[in-house]
């Protein structure tokens, strides 16, 4: 198949997913219904697509597309960053803001521990010497999608505060994953030019890039543009950034978030730039959906132990992470011990991490990250949708 | 405006700035073209919209924003970066040749019918003559030609009159587009377009078929080489028809997600025309004919196609531009010059003639040629297929004669349309 034939396939799947998306009565099925809010039917038609069974996405359309993939990170990332915009973040008890953090640093650490411990013992030739996977695993396992929360939030008409806190965790959560992502995607970066010596140069050219390109699109923003015009200026800051990300072998969703976060704490600019991306957005997630069950190259003989630690350490990484949170934390309210139990979903932006990862290194390590998202994405999706009903009904949230 | 200026600068200084710092490796030709994409669509869209406030044509913007900063001027897009990005033509070109039959309208153009058979007749056979006499005249300043029989230079200046006569549907549809021209002067060029483009193939073919054995001193004429091109023709508007079919019947009972629909249908339809060898141009612009005058879908067709457009017409007119070969254009600019008045005459000529015997009104006789000098993508395919048919010193010396005058007619072209818009009095957005 041609690399356009696997375009318009995609395209398709595209079409008919966003549809899918669309019909809400589909979305309220009891049984899987977090399966199917997440997504995981559109990554089993990519892996039937793919090299796996029917080979309609082979190797060569993958690699002719990853342009494509790069821009649909892009895309996860910009509209990410725009949501964090400091007015509004501000406007929330300022212990939210911190037990996020907290639960999600803990996570973090946890993850990289356990891994790291079970590396230790089980030593994987590939894996062990390379510490950027584990970091970068750790960082998308420490992530929560809101996705999960959202709809029960919608669907059931939840009010209390715990939902509200959960709601503003799994919204933020994703900032410091991506923040360490983008940090050890820059300190592990290859040696390419003569005048930056030190690592920590690619981080700060990272960010200094991208806040400068935040600023000139800020600054571009203030001209009246209709919406096409909009649409076209926001089509090409992403492709810039992510082809820049791409190009500099930098992670596309950091750039691209610290590009979002300059322009959204600009009120109206922002709020155009949102609009626009908010059109494409699901089509961009059944996107890299399907792509991500076409590129799915798992080995499950020699990697399935170590994806099995890693959804383990994860599951406690959260559990602690929430545990300490709830405890030394005062949100003003009685947050259950086992809040972390509510904030495993996995969704949009660990994929593009995965992605993000797969893209740079490929090989082995990039099948694993691949592997040990779509797994999780499988095994947390439905226990966190069941997890969240459960503790919000003890707390008196939900009936 | 001082704002995208600014902008402009900021975002060039950068991309220089980016561009200076090589990688190498794997996968950097993709990076950065992808890169090189995203920019050129900011830069030449800021482009065009600053010389829109010169009353200028935003296309234009975006040509000389392309050759700005394309591979012969800043070389911010490389000579691989710009071929790579050149796999968007294709698609650029269909939803183009859609939009074009999507606005043609029997109701109107048939008023016209008589005037726009004349114009296409006399306008070929007045640049035709044209170009063979002038060769036939001058030969012995043009290099490639200085040695060669008489019979062969008779062959080269009807080659010549064949590829001067095409004109860039492109041009004629984004200049529509961006002045919302509506009326009989639009409705006037409009036909001629989507009439002309058909006919400049046969034309070519068959000019083709008769030059190559005079130049290459083949004693047979390849009836066979002009069957096929009229096979082609035929079979891309049959299948033209079907796909009008398919759009129509989506229109009409799914309605929703048009725009990913058109995308992924002319993905499909592009790969079948590769299979058949169907013309791309020609199987869209039957289709949008199909759908504007046999249903009520020709608005909701054009619509639809608007909501992508822009970012089309920004891309494909500013990697035109970087494809213009400026270093070709250098080293034949006078020739090309003289080849571009002749075209100019030829062509004011032919529509002013037909305009007379039509007796049409001033504007067509005074103003219509303008509608017809850009020339782009289909000139230069058939510039190449000229290079390919005839090789060796002449088909190069062609076919590298033609690509300058290219450069000069793409960049008056837009320009003299939207004037000649404008005095027709159809130009719709404020000025």
């Amino acid at each position: 198949m041609t690399p356009f034939l696997g375009l318009l396939l995609i395209l398709a799947i595209t079409f008919i997913g966003v549809r899918f998306f669309g019909r809400s009565a589909v979305l309220k099925t009891p049984l899987f219904s977090g399966l199917i809010v997440s997504g995981v039917p559109y990554i089993l038609i990519g892996v039937i697509l793919g090299p796996r069974m029917f080979n309609f996405l082979n190797a060569e359309v993958t690699i002719h597309l990853k342009p494509l993939i790069s821009m649909a990170i892009g895309w996860v990332g910009l509209l990410f960053g725009l949501q964090l915009r400091w007015r509004n973040i501000r406007r929330f008890p300022g212990n939210y803001i911190l037990f996020t953090s907290v639960q999600s640093l803990i996570s973090f650490v946890i993850i990289v521990l356990g891994l790291g411990l079970v590396l230790h013992f089980f030593s994987h030739p590939l894996l062990g010497n390379r510490p950027e996977a584990l970091f970068i695993l750790a960082a998308l396992g420490s992530m929560t999608a809101p996705l999960s929360i959202g709809r029960i939030i919608i669907e059931k008409k939840v009010k209390g505060r715990l939902a509200h806190l959960l709601q503003f965790v799994s919204s933020l959560d994703s900032f410091w994953g991506i923040i360490i992502a983008g940090v050890v995607m820059a300190i592990y970066h290859p040696p390419a030019l003569r005048w930056i010596s030190w690592q920590w140069q690619w981080i700060l050219l990272s960010v200094i890039i991208s806040i400068i390109i935040g600023i000139i699109f800020r600054f571009l923003f203030t001209t009246r543009f209709g919406q096409d015009e909009t649409f076209l200026i926001v089509l090409g800051l992403i492709i810039f950034t992510s082809g820049m990300g791409f190009y500099l072998r930098l992670s596309p969703i950091f750039i691209n978030m610290i590009v979002g976060i300059t322009i959204a704490q600009f009120h109206r600019e922002s709020d155009k730039v949102m609009r626009v991306l908010h059109l494409a957005e699901k089509p961009t997630y059944v996107f890299l959906l399907v792509f991500a069950g076409a590129s799915w190259n798992f080995h499950f003989g020699e990697e399935i132990l170590l994806i099995l630690a890693f959804i383990v350490a994860r599951f406690l990484g959260k559990l602690i992470g929430g545990w300490i949170s709830a405890s030394r934390i005062d949100c003003a309210f009685p947050i259950p011990r086992d809040v972390g139990k509510a904030l495993l979903s996995f969704g949009g932006i660990s994929l593009a991490l995965a992605f993000n990862f797969q893209l740079f290194y490929g090989g082995f390590m990039g099948d694993f990250l691949m592997s040990a998202t779509i797994l999780s994405l499988l095994f947390f999706d439905e226990y966190t949708a069941v997890s969240i009903r459960n503790i919000l009904r003890r707390q008196g949230e939900l009936v | 405006m001082n704002r995208m200026v600014v902008s402009m600068i900021l975002v060039l200084l950068l991309m220089l700035f980016l561009t200076r710092i090589d990688f190498g490796g794997d996968g950097h030709v993709m990076a950065e073209s992808m890169m090189a994409l995203g920019f050129t669509l900011v830069l030449a869209y800021l482009a065009g919209k600053l010389i829109e406030k010169f009353k200028l044509p935003k296309i234009t913007g975006y040509l000389i924003a392309g050759i700005f900063i394309g591979p012969y001027f800043l070389n911010l897009l490389s000579v691989e970066v710009v071929k790579n990005l050149q796999l968007i033509d294709n698609i650029a070109l269909s939803l183009i040749a859609l939009t074009a039959g999507g606005e043609f309208r029997f109701s109107e153009i048939k008023k016209q019918l008589r005037l726009i058979n004349h114009t296409i007749f006399w306008q070929i056979i007045i640049v035709m003559v044209l170009f063979t006499v002038f060769v036939l005249a001058y030969f012995k300043r043009i290099s490639f030609l200085q040695n060669e029989t008489m019979l062969t230079i008779l062959g080269a200046g009807m080659l010549f009159g064949a590829l001067s006569i095409a004109k860039s549907p492109a041009t004629t549809i984004a200049v529509i587009a961006e002045t919302r021209a509506k009326g009989s002067f639009t409705d006037f060029v409009l036909g001629v377009t989507v009439f002309k483009d058909v006919v400049v193939v046969i034309v070519f073919s068959i000019v083709l078929a008769f030059a190559k054995p005079m130049i290459l001193h083949k004693e047979h004429i390849e009836m066979m080489y002009i069957l096929n091109v009229f096979n082609e023709i035929f079979l891309s508007m049959i299948f033209g028809l079907i796909a009008g079919g398919i759009i129509l019947l989506y229109l009409k009972y799914i309605k929703e997600q048009k725009v990913l629909f058109l995308l992924g249908f002319i993905i499909f339809c592009i790969e079948l025309s590769h299979m058949f060898h169907l013309e791309v141009i020609l199987i869209f612009m039957v289709a949008g004919i199909f759908v504007q005058n046999f249903s009520r879908a020709g608005r909701p067709l054009i619509e639809a196609i608007e909501e992508v457009s822009l970012p089309i017409f920004v891309t494909f007119f500013a990697i035109a531009g970087a494809s213009l070969k400026l270093p070709v254009f250098l080293t034949n600019w006078k020739l090309a010059l003289y080849l571009v008045v002749l075209r100019l005459l030829g062509t004011y000529l032919g529509t002013n003639i037909a305009g007379r015997i039509t007796q049409s009104g001033s504007q067509i006789k005074n103003y219509g040629w303008m509608g017809f000098v850009g020339q782009a993508g289909l000139t230069l395919g058939l510039a190449t297929l000229t290079l390919k048919q005839i090789p060796g010193t002449i088909g190069i010396g062609i076919s590298t004669l033609i690509i300058s005058s290219i450069t000069i007619n793409q960049i008056i072209g837009p320009v003299l349309f939207k004037f000649s818009l404008q005095k027709s009095g159809e130009v719709r957005t404020p000025q």
